[in-house]
């Protein structure tokens, strides 16, 4: 599975989501992460028509297919509740 | 023009800009130069430090001057963050704060700095208990906004501060850019503060970030010794000696100047809450300067727009968003996310007559009546 998490170096639910991340995945060894800069890479923004709220974390399978989107700020909880399927 | 978005930037008081041409002519000596020229602009600078520390009844401190907040919040931050990383990486923000300070502590977390932002509430303060809670030993920084700019809603400072005094080792910065000349501060409860002189009439270009003697800084711009040892770059003289008298402009009849605030501001509330569809997004907790709030049935870019055809400047914010005009935090706040597209800040100052608070409720009723049809 590869992630692909947007944000931007100015945003607050980025920064509050960041701390967050780090917790859930430190035990996800099996997960490919990239990180995308909101204002610096456009192209993959678009790309990925990213919209007016971030964070935003895409999860895509083998095949490069969306799987999974989460926007905005999420609590541990429901990052566990979203993710441990999909990343299974 | 009815111009309501003083918290963004102000106009330049004549007074100040007229002192910043004088001295611009008399005090050209480069400080940094040990002949007669440069002595006596440092020592018009050093008078000028004694000066703003005097305004804001501050001893044992240093101004160190910068371009404007932004910087000072950079070097507040990063500076406390990689003089004190051997005591601890552990940092601590509220979710009410200033781009530049979010930026900062961004770029801390993607160098290994463990950055905790407090959770945001619908009263748009941040919990104490929680704050207690989160402080550790190996916290070195807390950095909490007086006022959010958004919202004007002014944080506790005496009960953070506290809190974070029981733990010795943390440094408390507030960015007091929305404060200063705004309200009176007591600027002896932290140990770092920020603020800008174009929000208080001052000219654009230069701020100021004030440290208690105790803390020291890692500086962010290297060059060698200049007023400061945490700053280089030959000092701005002129704009330094206009931020002090923009300070000193700012306290004159302040409290004049204040109750005209808060009578324009009782009026527009008033007013406003009686409009359909209006929500109030400050709260009795915020300055008077500031009103935010949310007309739903308009995005508030369409609103912004709207009132700028017929003369009027207001500000929307855009923070987490890209340009719909999309409030995270009065999301935040209200859960609401029409109230958060829709909302819109309309910002006071003492040049603002009645007359004018009056022709902009008429406009904006206009456009609540549109928006209704």
């Amino acid at each position: 599975m590869q992630v692909i998490r947007f944000t931007a170096l100015w945003c607050t639910s980025c920064l509050l989501m960041k701390s967050r991340w780090n917790t859930y995945f430190s035990s996800i060894k099996q997960a490919q992460i990239t990180d995308i800069d909101f204002d610096d890479q456009n192209d993959i923004c678009n790309l990925y028509k990213i919209g007016n709220i971030l964070p935003v974390m895409i999860v895509l399978n083998e095949k490069k297919e969306e799987v999974l989107r989460i926007v905005g700020e999420k609590s541990l909880k429901e990052l566990h509740l979203l993710l441990d399927e999909v990343l299974e | 023009m009815i111009y309501l978005d003083y918290s963004a930037t102000t106009p330049v008081d004549p007074n100040v800009l007229d002192y910043f041409v004088e001295t611009s002519k008399h005090f050209f000596g480069n400080p940094n130069s040990k002949h007669l020229l440069g002595i006596e602009s440092e020592n018009q600078i050093k008078q000028t430090s004694a000066k703003i520390l005097s305004l804001l009844n501050m001893e044992n401190s240093e101004v160190i001057y910068t371009s404007g907040a932004t910087e000072a919040n950079n070097l507040a931050i990063k500076g406390v963050a990689n003089k004190y990383k051997n005591q601890g990486m552990h940092l601590i923000t509220s979710p009410y704060e200033h781009s530049s300070t979010v930026a900062s502590f961004s770029y801390l977390t993607n160098l290994g700095f463990e950055v905790e932002v407090l959770e945001s509430r619908s009263d748009g303060l941040i919990d104490l208990a929680e704050l207690k809670r989160k402080i550790r030993k190996d916290t070195i920084l807390v950095s909490i906004a007086l006022i959010n700019s958004e919202t004007g809603i002014v944080q506790p400072l005496e009960e953070i501060s506290q809190i974070v005094r029981s733990n010795p080792t943390t440094i408390f910065h507030s960015d007091m850019t929305q404060a200063i000349g705004k309200i009176h501060v007591n600027a002896n409860l932290v140990d770092l503060m920020t603020f800008a002189a174009h929000k208080f009439y001052g000219i654009k270009g230069i701020g100021a970030l004030i440290r208690k003697n105790t803390v020291q800084l890692e500086p962010i711009i290297h060059g060698g010794t200049s007023t400061t040892s945490v700053r280089s770059g030959t000092p701005a003289t002129p704009l330094i000696l206009s931020l002090g008298k923009a300070l000193e402009c700012a306290y004159e009849n302040f409290d004049d100047k204040f109750s005209h605030v808060v009578h324009l501001a009782e009026y527009l509330r008033n007013e406003l809450t009686h409009c359909p569809n209006v929500f109030l997004n400050s709260t009795n907790d915020s300055v008077p300067h500031i009103i935010n709030i949310s007309l739903i049935t308009v995005n508030s870019i369409a609103l912004q727009n709207f009132l700028q055809r017929r003369g009027v400047y207001v500000s929307t914010q855009s923070a987490c968003s890209s340009s719909n005009g999309y409030s995270q935090l009065i999301y935040k706040m209200t859960g609401d996310d029409l109230r958060a597209k829709s909302s819109i800040r309309i910002s006071l100052s003492y040049l603002t007559s009645l007359q004018e608070v009056i022709n902009f409720i008429s406009i904006f009723k206009e456009e609540v009546q549109n928006a209704s049809h």
